[in-house]
């Protein structure tokens, strides 16, 4: 371990520690976020030698295997759209509209496969590139491009099924967050 | 970004995840920072995955809420540490240093200063801190397990001085760094006194209540117990009892008390050595009397 790991371990930390924080809040409540960010630097200064010269997704990808393991080990099963649902969301434009929009938005959510929000969520909340989101999940940017289009396609069917007044895909009025059904019978062969 | 439907599921991104500067505070990454940095890497010491997964995140020793199985972890995390791991009371690994405290630069400028060596004299520690230039006193005294690395007491110019993580480390094993994190240019006078692990059958200078997160009792079911039913527990535990003393303030402290009282409160004198209070009357349970040292039990645990 030279000065130079050190010194460039120092400013990686000063310059992610913000991005990586909020992601692990974005998807666990402040506890679990607090060991994953913990863990995510531990590994990253084990492995400086290792680090892209882009190393935010590849932070973002271990502190996503670091909530999971967390997550199991603490038994826990809360899910992205557990936390969503019961996280204060970010301002609505229109305050009114808020509760509407959010029901709305969770219920369409919901039809989506864990993968697919995933891939959303990382490109929606964090703003990363395909290429970027493939470093994140392990897979390739193509794999990426094609989930996330299924995913939008998903979400805009969802969203026109709630705009018609019924309720989206087989959802069958269900509470607004996870299941652990399959997902829409259209959609249901996807493997992406 | 311009999707229509990527823009509305931005909107549900917990707004907790926009502040998270504002959640984990300076000092406390800085204070992870130096943690991370303290301990071992793979390419120095060959850890394999599995001792990796194994080691729980350094970053809860600086937390204030651990429950007692969390305590553990945040041992296990410190012992991944050599330098940290000399701070555990009766560990036969010593610092290899001569220095008895570890200086890192922040991010910010400031200068974290782990102390490696808690039973260093004060000779040592004034020149750890003389050779790096400054001009702060740190004075250890023995404090029980939930205090090690709090202020015990500060002094001089204590606006450029901090214990680090705020000083709210809590892990029951005496594992809390013992440290102080220097404001960025800090260049006055300053003496602060924190709390370390006491040897064997040391005096505390300080203690906590000996029901609180951190300390032997804390949920062990004593508080509030009657006399003849805490005597067990704490033989068991090879716990001594110092004395007992009637609460009411009747001045009565004798190596024994009416079994059918209640126990109200207890400290530590020294590991394994303690003092209790106990009333004829039921302990209340509230928030008064200690309730909250419950913080992280079972229910019907305290």
């Amino acid at each position: 371990m030279t000065d130079a790991d050190r010194r460039r371990f120092e400013r990686i930390y000063a310059e992610q520690f913000d991005r990586v924080s909020a992601y692990a809040l974005s998807r666990a409540d402040r506890q679990l976020a607090e060991d994953a960010v913990a863990r995510t630097f531990e590994v990253a200064w084990r492995r400086v030698s290792d680090l892209p010269a882009e190393p935010l997704p590849w932070l973002l990808g271990v502190a996503r295997r670091s909530l999971s393991e967390l997550r199991r080990a603490q038994r826990r099963r809360d899910g992205l759209l557990e936390r969503i649902a019961t996280a204060q969301p970010l301002a609505f434009a229109d305050p009114a509209d808020d509760l509407a929009t959010r029901d709305r938005l969770l219920a369409a959510l919901n039809c989506l496969s864990e993968p697919q929000l995933e891939v959303l969520l990382l490109v929606a909340w964090e703003g990363l590139s395909h290429r970027e989101a493939a470093t994140v999940l392990g897979c390739s940017a193509p794999a990426v491009a094609l989930r996330l289009h299924r995913a939008r396609a998903r979400l805009r069917n969802a969203l026109h099924e709630t705009d018609r007044g019924r309720a989206p895909d087989d959802a069958g009025g269900g509470p607004p967050v996870a299941h652990e059904s399959t997902p829409a019978p259209r959609l249901a062969k996807e493997t992406i | 970004m311009s999707d229509p439907t990527i823009e509305l599921v931005r909107r549900l991104r917990p707004a907790d995840a926009e502040r998270a500067h504002e959640l984990f505070p300076a000092d406390e990454r800085a204070a992870l920072l130096a943690r991370i940095l303290a301990s071992p890497t793979a390419a120095r010491h060959g850890a394999s995955e599995a001792r990796r997964r194994a080691v729980a995140p350094a970053w809860r020793q600086s937390r204030p809420r651990l429950t007692p199985r969390r305590a553990t972890l945040g041992i296990a995390a410190v012992a991944a540490a050599a330098t940290v791991l000399a701070l555990l009371p009766g560990s036969a690994v010593r610092p290899q240093s001569a220095s008895a405290v570890a200086f890192r630069s922040t991010p910010t400028g400031g200068v974290i200063a782990i102390v490696t060596d808690p039973f260093a004299t004060q000779k040592r520690l004034d020149a750890s801190f003389a050779a790096r230039g400054f001009d702060i006193s740190v004075r250890l005294v023995p404090v029980s397990p939930s205090l090690v690395g709090t202020v015990v007491a500060i002094s001089g110019d204590s606006a450029g001085i901090a214990p680090l993580g705020r000083g709210r480390c809590v892990t029951g094993g005496g594992a809390c760094p013992i440290g102080i994190q220097v404001a960025r240019g800090f260049r006055g006078h300053g003496s602060i006194t924190l709390g370390r692990p006491a040897r064997r059958g040391e005096s505390y200078g300080s203690t906590a209540s000996a029901f609180a997160p951190g300390e032997a009792l804390h949920c062990s079911g004593l508080l509030g117990a009657r006399v003849r039913d805490a005597r067990g527990p704490l033989r068991s535990r090879g716990i001594a009892v110092a004395w007992w003393r009637d609460a009411n303030a009747s001045g009565r402290s004798a190596a024994a008390a009416p079994p059918g009282e209640y126990v109200w409160a207890a400290d530590f004198l020294a590991p394994g050595k303690v003092g209790i209070w106990t009333r004829a009357a039921p302990w209340p349970g509230d928030r008064l009397h200690g309730a909250n040292a419950n913080r992280g039990c079972r229910a019907g645990r305290r």
